[in-house]
């Protein structure tokens, strides 16, 4: 039955020291170089932006002027946001915006890319590689439903995963 | 005598791999550093400005004119595809970050060497881009 030697085991630990110091040098040096800027919230505030001002979603009258945070019922289905956002990639931004009407708790629900949203809300609140950003915000609209305008809320919930 | 010779043998072979460890190391490092060089910053963070001002150039309802100022970088830029790519005049290295089109507004392709400023006209349902160099 072989035997291990007393030499390989001092070479086995030698080896293991250094590749931890190695690796500990490699860590440092990839830590300090900055090559990422995130822009994962901008971007976030920039899409809902982009839906408050997007004829796709609000209220356009007969001489075409678009009145932003008017929302207008007829439009607020499902498949809009398509029109709205074309990314090339898949996994770019997804987003769930529900809308209530004032006083009440249900609200009218869509969603921009449904399938990565639900992929990533478990990760919201993990950071770093593999995690997401997450953005939500609330915004004062006026409901258009036929002739009636109404007071209510557009609560926006945006998931952009990290880079 | 030969025992002896065998032992020699085998602490050549513990450094030999020690060696070819240390140049793997060393290999990794110059990867990591190789892959940044003094202008990728820059590069980087042009490509995620100018993807952020696309998409907010989308988000106007009416007309627009806006000029943005490449402060004398002499970067390429290409923006396609919805990407805005940046890269060093000898193609050597580059940036890129998405934005978002909108299926009824077109955007024109657009590829420049090193221009001073890039100008973004929306008009309609066009954008269009141009390259602005000092004379």
């Amino acid at each position: 039955m072989p035997t291990i030697s007393y030499e390989t085991i001092i070479w086995t630990i030698r080896y293991s020291i250094f590749a931890a110091i190695m690796l500990t040098i490699l860590v440092i040096v990839s830590s300090a170089l900055i090559m990422n800027i995130n822009v994962q919230e901008v971007e976030s505030k920039v899409f809902i932006n982009r839906v408050i001002y997007s004829k796709h979603i609000n209220y356009v009258d007969e001489n075409n002027r678009l009145y932003p945070g008017m929302v207008d019922m007829n439009k607020f289905y499902q498949g809009q946001l398509e029109i709205e956002f074309d990314y090339t990639i898949e996994k770019a931004l997804a987003a769930k915006i529900t809308l209530y009407e004032a006083g009440e708790e249900d609200g009218k629900r869509i969603y921009y890319n449904k399938k990565w949203y639900e992929n990533w809300e478990p990760l919201v609140g993990i950071g770093g590689k593999g995690g997401v950003s997450f953005v939500q915000r609330n915004v004062s609209v006026l409901i258009k439903e036929g002739g009636d305008l109404k007071n209510g809320i557009l609560e926006f919930k945006v998931i952009i995963p990290n880079t | 005598m030969i025992k002896q010779k065998r032992g020699e043998a085998v602490l050549t072979l513990f450094r030999a791999a020690e060696l070819i460890l240390f140049a793997i190391a060393i290999l990794c490092l110059v990867v990591i550093i190789s892959k940044i060089d003094e202008k990728t910053y820059e590069m980087n963070f042009i490509a995620r400005d100018m993807a952020l001002l696309i998409d907010t150039i989308y988000a106007s309802p009416g007309d627009l004119e806006y000029i943005y100022d490449m402060k004398g970088y002499g970067f390429g830029l290409e923006i396609s595809d919805g990407y805005v790519t940046v890269y060093r005049p000898d193609y050597k290295a580059s940036q890129s970050y998405r934005f978002a089109e909108k299926k009824d507004v077109e955007i024109e392709d657009f590829r420049a060497e090193g221009p001073s400023s890039v100008k973004f006209v929306k008009k309609g349902n066009m954008i269009e881009i141009k390259a602005l160099y000092l004379d």
